[in-house]
């Protein structure tokens, strides 16, 4: 699973957490994550992020 | 009916890009204008703090230049270009050789750093951080045996010398205050991050001035007014920034601490605008990442004709120090700080400080160490 980083704040969207609360269930590819959703951190949509290497 | 005069937003930091793109969203056909003093180069700001350690160089930050965001944003951008004068009578700008007319402007002109007053023959080695041609000249700067002092422990300064430390460089810290992030957090938070920076090398000096900086033959001799003396061979200052506001000032607008604006930006002259480190809005000025996000989303609306009131949502703050993370989130309210009860506890993993209402009711946290990690779960029980 891959991680992205939103390039204006540093938050990073883990891919095989999701992110429950907004209602995106652990294990949601990037590419199925809502084209509305925003950052949770800053706010920035998802054209803000990019793909982060894993470590 | 649309206003065929352009919009135009002066300043091409992360306020004046977020806007013209969030309007452009909306509405593809109006001229656009930015005019910015500077080569337009889009960055952003946080990751100023966080790059010199991953050997990141200017060009490696600016994600595109300004011919880029021209066909990007279908704008016209005047780089290098300084507005002398508004006219709000005729709703005009002068700048150097013209004159441009504007149906609605924005000031996107942020804040600049407070200086110190240095010696002509000291000015080389004297360097601020507040954008990325600050950020290109101290990058070039800086060999792995540079020695650093830095002049303020405050936000800026805290993140650069986790910055520099992270790099192996280890650097001198110099406030006039008793512990960093004085004012900013609770005591125990700014004593927390001078532990675990000073546990990377970093040497702070409190409760005193720099007085004199002067060369010597081997480099910048700095005396302090607690009768140390240092000598380093660069001087970064980090003691606060002031918004822009001369151009909103001769203009005549209403300047606070900031230029200020109602809760739909407007200032107090028609057809002017402002967001983000220059503006104070509902009268507060906020230089922080996500405000200007929701400001810009606000404002395009406003500008393409459905006025719309920026509603600031929750605004965590991260403060990036690696060697002792630190989040918090004022509280929303601050008339009533009596009424607000803190409970602080403090173990080996950092600190945790949650503010409750009169209702008992969770309205803010400053989290350190590990806890910081927590925020998610807090903010999750503030939204509810």
């Amino acid at each position: 699973m891959k991680k992205w980083q939103c390039i204006v704040c540093g938050f990073i969207y883990d891919e095989a957490e999701g992110w429950p609360e907004d209602g995106i269930p652990a294990g949601t590819p990037w590419a199925e994550v809502p084209d509305d959703w925003e950052c949770p951190d800053c706010g920035v949509g998802k054209d803000d992020f990019e793909m982060m290497e894993i470590d | 009916m649309q206003n065929p005069l352009p919009l135009v937003i002066i300043g091409t930091g992360l306020a004046g890009y977020t806007l013209a793109k969030e309007f452009r969203k909306l509405n593809a056909e109006r001229p656009l204008i930015l005019i910015t003093q500077d080569d337009g180069r889009f960055y952003t700001k946080p990751q100023l703090s966080e790059s010199l350690s991953k050997d990141k160089t200017a060009d490696d930050l600016a994600r595109f230049d300004a011919e880029q965001m021209q066909a990007q944003l279908n704008a016209d951008i005047y780089t290098h270009t300084k507005v002398h004068r508004i006219d709000p009578e005729t709703q005009c700008l002068h700048l150097d050789d013209v004159t441009l007319a504007y149906g609605d402007l924005v000031l996107a002109t942020g804040a600049r750093p407070n200086t110190l007053e240095v010696p002509p023959e000291v000015s080389d080695a004297v360097f601020y951080l507040n954008n990325l041609s600050d950020y290109e000249r101290l990058q070039k700067a800086l060999q792995p045996n540079t020695r650093v002092a830095i002049i303020g422990a405050g936000l800026i300064g805290c993140e650069l010398a986790n910055d520099f430390a992270n790099q192996g460089i280890q650097p001198l810290v110099i406030s006039n205050r008793p512990t960093p992030m004085d004012g900013l957090l609770p005591e125990p938070f700014g004593h927390g991050l001078q532990t675990a920076l000073e546990a990377l090398g970093v040497c702070f000096h409190f409760n005193t001035l720099v007085q004199t900086l002067q060369t010597s033959s081997t480099g910048i001799l700095l005396s302090l007014s607690d009768n140390r003396q240092l000598e380093v061979d660069r001087v970064l200052i980090a003691i606060g920034l002031a918004p822009n506001t001369d151009l909103a000032h001769q203009a005549g607008l209403e300047i606070g601490q900031g230029i200020q604006t109602d809760c739909l930006l407007r200032s107090s002259q028609p057809h002017i605008y402002a967001l983000g480190d220059c503006a104070e809005i509902e009268g507060q000025n906020r230089m922080y990442l996500a405000p200007i996000i929701a400001c810009a989303k606000a404002l395009a609306k406003t500008l393409n004709g459905t006025p719309t009131p920026v509603e600031f949502p929750i605004m965590p703050v991260t403060i990036k120090t690696p060697a002792y993370p630190i989040a918090y989130l004022q509280p929303e309210n601050p008339d009533s700080p009596a009424e607000h009860n803190w409970q602080l506890t403090q173990d080996e993993d950092g600190i945790q400080a949650l503010c409750y209402d009169a209702e008992t009711n969770l309205i803010g946290y400053v989290l350190s160490g590990q806890h910081a990690a927590k925020k998610r779960q807090f903010n999750a029980l503030i939204q509810a």
